[in-house]
């Protein structure tokens, strides 16, 4: 039996070096993070040719508008709204209506689509005195957006709308469709290309 | 009981007035006015009253009532309307004398629109 050293010595021997270390290398430079989305507060306006309807009397002007708001997401915007109708009727009487509100859109790519909310006036001047007879109620709309063009800063749409209005007195609803275009200004924070 | 018995005369002798003029009556007869005045040279629109007008007073013995209609009824202002200036004019429609009651008090020759 051999001596207890020799086993040392011998356990020693078949003992395997250590697996050789890979060498450092030299460290990435980390890649850079995507920023999240950041806020987008703009303004907008917007107009287009507009026709109405009230009782069963036809109407056309001119819709426009004005609206301060926010993009919070990337899919999602929304809106502090003034806007105005300027029109007559078929036989000529001046319609006019202002309306305030808020809206809310989807925002997709290019593409948007929301809704609205908000209070109108609305008034028709009559031939037969100088007055115009007038109302009050709330107002819904819907609308879609195409931009047609966007910068860093600014977007060029096409828009078209509808709204439906409730005035009180006589429970009639003034609704129609307009169509048309505007622009939207970045304030805050520009979109990224 | 005083009180009481004002309460009760005003509940008994009140009024109500309706003057709101946002009515499809009112609108669509100014719509008319508005389409003889394209049709007919020189119709004098002042003589033509779209106006609605109601007002009671009532309990006190009798009731009153005020009531004002528009000179160009519903369906003969849509009458109006649907007509071209053509038809108007050969209807004899273009006398604004047609809509308003005469000075003696008699009545309307209205609109003829067949």
């Amino acid at each position: 039996m051999p001596p207890a050293y020799a086993q040392v010595q011998a356990t020693e021997v078949v003992e395997e070096a250590p697996p050789p270390q890979p060498e450092p290398q030299a460290a990435k430079p980390a890649e850079p993070k995507p920023p999240g989305w950041q806020p987008i507060v703009g303004a907008r306006l917007d107009g287009g040719y507009a026709l109405r309807r009230v009782f069963d009397i036809p109407m056309t002007g001119a819709d426009i508008g004005g609206a301060i708001g926010a993009q919070p997401a990337e899919h999602g915007a929304f809106w502090g709204t003034l806007r105005g109708f300027i029109g007559s009727t078929e036989a000529g009487l001046h319609v006019w209506q202002l309306h305030f509100g808020a809206e809310g859109e989807a925002v997709i790519d290019r593409f948007r689509i929301g809704g609205g909310l908000g209070l109108m006036w609305l008034g028709i001047a009559r031939i037969t005195a100088d007055q115009t007879i007038k109302t009050w109620g709330p107002e819904v709309s819907a609308h879609v957006r195409f931009d047609l063009i966007q910068t860093q800063a600014i977007a060029i749409y096409a828009r078209a709308a509808i709204s439906l209005a409730y005035e009180f007195y006589d429970s009639a609803k003034f609704w129609g469709p307009m169509f048309g275009g505007g622009v939207d200004f970045d304030l805050v924070r520009h979109r990224p290309q | 009981m005083f009180v009481g018995l004002g309460i009760a005369a005003a509940l008994a002798c009140n009024s109500d007035t309706d003057d709101n003029q946002w009515r499809e009556d009112v609108l669509s007869c100014e719509e008319a006015v508005a389409h003889l005045d394209e049709c007919c040279p020189g119709f004098d629109l002042k003589r033509v009253q779209c106006r609605y007008y109601y007002h009671i007073d009532r309990g006190c013995g009798t009731d009153t009532v005020t009531h004002v209609e528009p000179d160009i009824e519903l369906s003969d202002s849509h009458c109006i309307r649907d007509s071209n200036c053509d038809k108007l004019q050969s209807q004899g429609n273009c006398d604004p004398a047609n809509y308003s009651a005469k000075p003696d008090g008699g009545r309307a020759r209205g609109v003829l629109c067949f």
